[in-house]
């Protein structure tokens, strides 16, 4: 099957600290890796879950695709078409095949257009002309699992969940090939995140749309994504199929955050939780970067930067000594 | 993650009824409206109210004191001063208006630049804004009257100069704190360009806070063109302006006191009229600051 | 001996636009001396306005509709506000869900930990910084002689948490507060302020109240849980009861979408269709009837009471009493 998505050692770079300040402060380089060599792929109608937690720079990969960061080094292809780095009716039309929507569902939703003019908004940027944009309009709606009422609504009379349905809607529109959706359960209670869930799913069926799932909730990829790519300090640690992945993670990151998941069963206590927090990105450890809170580390850790191991065939992982392959404590 | 609040009632903005009946239980905002209106239905319909052609000359009837037949007495070339301050208003509210207006469009059209463009346009705009506001004003005024001469124009130059560096650091500030904002970055997201997304998604959300705060720039520049045809920078005779009037009446401040209290009554009172008008309504439109229940 | 805090028929309004809503509805339960209560519920659910009514910190545009809160016998809201200033902080303390609120962000860290043992009149400042310094050991801070003086942005999100719940616990509180403590945090953070909290139970004898939205915090650490939903209390249970024996169908349907649960084979992730009833009418049915794939006519006609279905158990459902 064609790859629909292909990123290869893809690489995103900001200041942080101001030239001043860095020198004043004794930090050589002001830059941080906020996506540092990514690679992966999603095929035709496929879906990957990108997870990871705070500034493991998935929102940025995402951002990065749509093209709202620059990027440096690596490169994005769109069924074998580069990134247009010039802008312009080439950015435009590569805006056209994917959609994203975004973390906060009222405040990615300009405060005062109606719902109807946020949904057919995409056809006036584009110019797409010829189009009932009513018709549209009630179609997407009604797409979503949201009544024709909604249409005169403004965002802040929507519910968080209303609110993420219009911005999924709003993405549909002009029938991209690739949804991003990033974070699509923040916020929102437990009791309702499967309704966000679910219908990407159902979206995806009817529609054969592709999915990238940006999450930090693990569970939810379980259902909504055949593969999984763990991040960590900007670097994918680990890709495979979900269900192999969630039976029998390689990475320690990857079952520390398993692990991590409360259980909702007073009589099951989960292992002790892993220790320390994430390193600063101006401040990389040497090595694996995951060393300084690794359970199993060993020497060869601290010194050598593990390279992407294959643990079976489309399971890859960057450690030394992956979990369960033999090489671990 | 935010932390969470009712979910069932998100605070939308409250509906324009309420805000209004909140401004006019005010007392302070009741006040502030009264003077208003005044000062504005005296502006717009000063050929109807004024008795008199501010302009006539009537030596004869020279400095008479307030009578029935001259509210405000007569000035020094025996012009009704009543005619004089209700024409007066009519200037005032002209320069507020055409000045404000001029100011928002040119320190506004500069401010969105700025914020939204590149970081090198928006330091050399910044750089240009800093420049026009450390000039006194005194200062910039006379070396304006200098070169074109003291007039209305003027007037409304300096007032532009003084106040669109003003505006268009608001301006700025608001279409950098937009340009972040997730849907900002959604529309981005779509395809939308600069021009569309300055044009249909930040100028609408930034006009509201900027058009209270213009309009509690009016007494200022109200004043500022008093002050500056009281100098004889601004207007010129025989053009009615309180200004002017004060002028007039402050060569004869001791024996006919009405002529500048006639100036500079009206002057005072629509200053308080619009700060009241101007705070109660800020108050209104802000329900966190409501504190009953 | 009577418990610890007893609330007792709590009803909390707030302003709406329109007309008051109601946050909370004749709420009874009470915290024994020692025990960990959980009080779970979603948005709306009116925890975050219980837990900040029991020290009267809500906005100004709430109102006590009715009932009372004890406090060791006395009750809460008929002190002034002197009084109950004492015991904020001192008796009863409280940890919030972003610690970057809680904490000044112009103080160093040691300044605010020596300025909240400010009753404590018969220790010298160094006392106080030392009494700190070894809090914050406890609470995992590393080097915590050094970082003391540093201001709040220059720890970690998670450290700041650490922090704040050091700062509740240095006066050995009574009552120990934890609204969403974990809620703005990490998984893996998450669970680490939950190791912390199960330690510290073994030094600090108080009673915390543990207000979360997700069961698998709750089940984790506490002794029992008391479940909200639209501001009134629908089930209260010993932990290990409740996720075995949930009697309340709101309470099922809560464990049921928990995504811990996920059933292997499942196919699609399960949700409560429907929305929260409006908090501003007047209560005349069951508040879940909306959403309940139980519900029958009673339901809607008549508003349930809580029954006792086992000791320690209760539950408000139409289907628990024959």
């Amino acid at each position: 099957m064609a790859e629909l998505l292909e990123i290869e050692r893809l690489r995103v770079r900001f200041r942080a600290v101001k030239p001043l300040n860095a020198w004043l402060a004794g930090i050589r380089d002001p830059m941080i890796s906020a996506v540092a060599d990514v690679s992966l792929s999603i095929p035709e109608g496929g879906a990957f879950g990108l997870v990871g937690e705070s500034g493991s720079g998935k929102t940025t990969l995402g951002r990065a695709i749509m093209g709202l960061v620059p990027t440096e080094g690596g490169e994005i292809r769109l069924k074998g078409v580069p990134f247009p780095r010039r802008g312009g009716p080439a950015l435009k039309a590569w805006r056209h095949q994917i959609a994203m929507t975004f973390q906060d569902p009222t405040g990615s939703l300009s405060p005062r257009f109606t719902v109807r003019s946020l949904i057919t908004e995409p056809f006036r940027i584009h110019g797409v002309t010829g189009r009932d944009l009513g018709a549209e309009a009630r179609r997407l709606v009604s797409l979503v699992g949201l009544s024709p009422d909604f249409l005169d609504r403004y965002a802040h009379e929507l519910s968080g969940g209303q609110a993420r349905r219009v911005g999924i809607a709003r993405a549909l529109a002009l029938d991209p090939r690739l949804l991003i959706a990033d974070e699509p359960t923040a916020g929102l209670d437990v009791s309702v995140q499967g309704e966000v869930l679910n219908l990407l799913a159902r979206l995806r069926h009817e529609l054969g749309i592709a999915l990238l799932l940006i999450t930090h909730n693990l569970a939810a990829v379980r259902l909504s994504a055949e593969r999984l790519g763990v991040m960590y300090m900007g670097r994918l640690i680990e890709t495979g199929p979900t269900a192999t992945v969630f039976r029998a993670a390689a990475h320690p990151y990857t079952a520390a955050l398993l692990a991590a998941i409360p259980i909702a069963d007073p009589t099951r206590h989960r292992e002790r939780a892993i220790a320390g927090e994430v390193p600063s990105l101006l401040n990389r450890p040497p090595g694996c970067e995951f060393h300084t809170r690794c359970p199993y580390v060993q020497a060869r850790c601290r010194a050598e930067a593990p390279a992407k191991r294959e643990i079976a065939p489309d399971h890859l992982a960057r450690c030394h000594f992956p979990l369960g392959a033999g090489g671990s404590g | 993650m935010s932390a969470p609040t009712f979910e069932a009632e998100a605070t939308p903005a409250p509906p324009r009824a309420a805000a209004l009946r909140h401004l006019l239980a005010d007392p302070l905002g009741r006040f502030g409206l009264a003077l208003v209106l005044v000062f504005l239905l005296t502006a717009i319909f000063a050929d109807a109210i004024a008795p008199y052609n501010p302009s006539a000359i009537a030596i004869p009837a020279r400095l008479q004191a307030p009578s029935l037949t001259h509210l405000f007495g007569t000035d020094q070339l025996g012009r009704d001063v009543f005619s004089r301050v209700v024409l007066g208003a009519r200037i005032a509210l002209e320069v507020a208006l055409v000045a404000i207006s001029l100011a928002l469009a040119l320190g506004g059209a500069i401010g969105l630049a700025a914020g939204y463009g590149p970081r090198w346009l928006d330091a050399i705009l910044v750089l240009v804004f800093d420049t026009v506001r450390s000039f006194p004003t005194i200062m910039f005024a006379l070396a304006l009257v200098t070169l074109i001469g003291p007039s209305l124009e003027t007037v409304i130059v300096i007032v532009v100069a003084t106040f669109a560096p003003s505006y268009g650091r608001i301006v700025r500030t608001q279409t950098q704190a937009l340009k972040h904002a997730e849907f900002i970055l959604a529309e981005r997201s779509l395809g939308a360009g600069p021009a569309r997304i300055l044009a249909v998604h930040v100028v609408p959300n930034i006009v509201g806070p900027l058009f209270i705060l213009a309009s509690m720039d009016v007494p200022v520049v109200i004043t500022i063109e008093a002050g500056l045809s009281f100098l004889g920078f601004g207007v010129r005779p025989p053009t009615p302006s309180w200004g002017t009037v004060l002028n007039d009446g402050y060569a004869f401040i001791g024996n006919t006191p009405w002529i500048i209290l006639a100036g500079g009554l009206p002057l005072v009172l629509s200053t308080l009229g619009f700060t009241f008008l101007g705070e109660a309504l800020r108050d209104a439109i802000d329900p966190r600051l409501r504190k009953e229940f | 001996m009577a418990a610890l805090l007893e609330i007792d028929g709590l009803s909390v309004d707030f302003a709406g636009s329109q007309r008051p809503i109601h946050a909370l509805r004749d709420v009874r339960f009470s915290i024994e001396r020692g025990r960990i209560v959980g009080l779970v519920g979603e948005s709306g659910s009116g925890k975050s306005t219980l837990s900040l009514a029991i020290l009267r910190l809500l906005a100004p545009s709430a109102r006590i509709a009715a009932g009372t809160i004890r406090f060791e016998g006395v009750d809460l809201f008929a002190l002034s506000e002197a009084a109950l200033r004492a015991l904020r902080g001192e008796r009863i303390a409280m940890v919030f869900q972003d610690p970057m609120s809680t904490l000044n962000p112009v103080l160093s860290v040691g300044a605010q930990m020596i300025d909240v043992q400010f009753r404590r009149a018969d220790l010298s400042r160094a006392e106080k910084r030392a009494r700190a310094v070894a809090i914050l050991k406890r609470v995992g801070i590393p080097d915590p002689e050094r970082r003391i003086d540093d201001y709040p942005h220059q720890f970690s999100g998670g450290m700041r948490q650490r922090i704040s719940i050091a700062m509740a616990l240095m006066s050995r509180p009574d009552l120990l507060i934890a609204d969403e403590p974990t809620t703005a945090l990490d998984v893996t953070l998450e669970a680490q302020i939950l190791d912390l909290l199960r330690d510290l139970r073994r030094d600090f004898a108080g009673a915390i109240l543990l207000v979360s939205h997700h069961l698998g915090v709750v089940a984790e650490i506490c002794d029992e849980v008391v479940v909200l939903y639209a501001g009134e209390l629908v089930e209260q249970a010993p932990v290990a009861e409740l996720f075995a024996n949930p009697r309340h169908p709101y309470t099922r349907a809560l464990l049921d979408c928990d995504p811990g649960r996920l059933a292997a084979d499942a196919q699609s992730f399960p949700t409560i269709p429907g929305r929260l009833p409006d908090l501003g009418a007047p209560r005349t049915a069951c508040v879940f009837v909306a959403r309940c794939p139980l519900a029958f006519e009673r339901c809607r006609a008549e508003a349930p009471a809580l029954t006792t279905v086992g000791p320690g158990h209760r539950a408000s459902c139409h289907l628990l009493d024959g």
